[in-house]
């Protein structure tokens, strides 16, 4: 069955075509002779069927021969991308292609270099990651050896440590995970309609205590009601609040105002500011660079929090985006939901 | 042996100090950035300063080439989870004594350590093969990571477009490959990764 429907090759159809248009004009002649003299044309018939066939055959044959040379440019191109693919060569682009190929080309190669950026991308953060990881793992290593050693309540201690750095690992390694699901769009949200105060409240809980170690004051504020997936909101806060807790100085705030149509969710540090522009940052798989002897190295796993958070804020049809101020404010905006029912 | 440890995380710090103590090493200090490494190792004079290259502030290397000049008489031993070529050659040139990865057994690292102290001497750094690469061609080897294609790459630096592919072949001659992708996955194997600042 498949055979039927494979269209034939370029060279084959462009011969088919020069062959039966050969037919048009000795057909119009032929039409012309049988209306005008009957008796000639009977008597010619199959000779003049037989010039119709020749010049048909001698048509297609050129035809062919033609495209071939027509063609020779794509060859080429195919050629190049054959070799491409078995990991030699390299895409150029060539002056003698006609423009129809040129662009082809042109378009093969934007495609070639946005994967090769993509790819690099990655593997810089997968490097970087790699090493994110190992310390971590290694230090469980020694701790694990040394846990013989200790009298019980240091051995108490030392399991708790090792405990809440596995829990820090396993987040590390849960981020880079939403992180690929947030980049391939399999993300399924559930929205509901939920008053932010009491939300708030539990942001004001749980960070309130993680704050205070690192003498830093936390100030949440704001109300009203918002239609969102209370799960990934929460996710994406938590985010900007990691960061703000990560850089500032000596405050956090956290706040939730009616703006026009939308509800914005700000998180404000009064750290040193983005470490760079946040359309960088918001990447995945950026990894921020830190330089080494002149060397710089991308830094990990911590440019996830700021790309996942984006993905939900764009998730509900809202954006996350930085504002202009001292320190880092990062502003994540969702429509509006509707007048409250009552 | 005395012995200021210097790690940004606190976890791997107390895991080595807990398996060095063990095994008979006194840590007589503990920093977790470069800055803190430095002052402790002036003041307390070390017979080993262990340092982990990436760190908050000042970078181990940094910290290390610092400390080789104004306290000659330690031992400044890098353990890390990198091994670059280009960085252990900054490290020899730094003159630092050791190059370590942090994946040894602790057991390993004592030895290496006893090793390096008991004959200071003849602790030196292998000398890598790397090549030398000019200004321009490193230039050119970061807007070529970056994906740029050679007329791209004449408009940035200001040049013509042969003047860079001669720049290309000449860095496919002496990184010994032939294409651009091979270039960048070895420049980047031995340590000259993108994005590298002039100089």
């Amino acid at each position: 069955m498949r055979a039927w429907v494979k269209p034939l090759s370029l060279r084959a159809q462009a011969a088919v075509v020069t062959g039966l248009l050969s037919f048009v004009p000795s057909s119009v002649v032929l039409l012309v002779l049988l209306v005008r003299d009957l008796a000639l044309a009977s008597r010619l018939l199959w000779p003049l069927l037989l010039w119709l066939l020749v010049v048909g055959v001698l048509s297609g044959l050129i035809g062919y021969l033609l495209s071939g040379s027509l063609l020779s440019p794509v060859t080429r191109l195919e050629g190049d991308l054959a070799a491409l693919g078995e990991g030699s060569g390299e895409l150029q682009p060539r002056l003698d292609d006609p423009a129809e190929v040129s662009r082809l080309r042109a378009a093969f190669l934007a495609l070639l270099r946005r994967l090769r950026r993509e790819q690099d991308r990655r593997s810089a953060f997968l490097a970087a990651l790699t090493h994110d990881l190992k310390t971590p793992l290694l230090a469980t290593r020694h701790l694990l050896e040394a846990l013989p050693t200790l009298d019980p309540a240091g051995q108490q201690a030392l399991i708790g440590r090792i405990q809440s750095e596995n829990q820090r690992l396993l987040a590390t390694v849960q981020q880079m995970v939403d992180a690929h699901r947030y980049e391939r769009q399999q993300v399924q949200l559930e929205p509901q309609r939920f008053a932010l105060e009491p939300w708030l409240e539990e942001f004001r809980e749980r960070y309130a205590a993680r704050a205070a170690p690192l003498g830093l004051r936390l100030e949440v504020q704001g109300s009203g009601e918002v239609l969102a997936d209370p799960a990934a909101l929460q996710r994406a806060v938590a985010n900007l609040l990691d960061n703000a807790l990560r850089y500032a100085r000596s405050e956090v705030r956290l706040s939730a105002a009616r703006e026009g149509g939308e509800i914005r969710l700000r998180v404000q540090d009064d750290g040193p500011g983005l470490p760079a522009p946040f359309a960088l940052l918001s990447q995945p798989f950026t990894a921020q660079p830190i330089e080494i002897a002149g060397i710089r190295y991308a830094a990990g796993a911590g440019g996830l929090g700021l790309f996942i958070a984006r993905s939900i804020a764009e998730a509900h049809g809202g954006r996350l985006e930085a504002e202009p101020g001292p320190g880092a404010r990062l502003c994540l905006a969702l429509r509006a939901p509707a007048a409250a029912r009552r | 042996m005395r012995l200021v440890l210097a790690d940004d995380h606190p976890l791997f710090r107390l895991g080595l100090r807990l398996g060095l103590e063990a095994r008979g090493i006194a840590v007589v200090g503990e920093a977790a950035d470069g800055w803190e490494a430095l002052r402790l190792c002036l003041e307390l004079s070390p017979d080993v300063a262990l340092l982990d290259l990436k760190m908050p502030g000042l970078d181990g290397l940094a910290a290390g080439r610092r400390l080789r000049s104004e306290r000659p008489g330690v031992l400044v031993v890098l353990l890390t989870t990198f091994s670059e070529p280009a960085l252990i050659e900054s490290a020899r040139l730094a003159g630092l004594h050791g190059f370590l990865p942090k994946e040894l057994s602790l057991d390993q690292l004592v030895a290496a350590l006893q090793e390096l102290i008991s004959n200071p001497a003849g602790a030196r750094l292998p000398a890598q093969t790397l090549p030398r690469l000019s200004e321009r061609e490193q230039q050119v080897l970061a807007l070529l990571a970056s994906g740029l294609s050679n007329k791209r790459i004449a408009a940035q630096l200001g040049v013509s477009p042969d003047t860079v592919k001669d720049h290309i072949a000449s860095l496919y001659a002496k990184l010994g490959v032939g294409d651009r992708v091979q270039a960048v996955n070895k420049a980047r194997d031995l340590g000259f990764l993108l994005d590298l600042p002039p100089g």
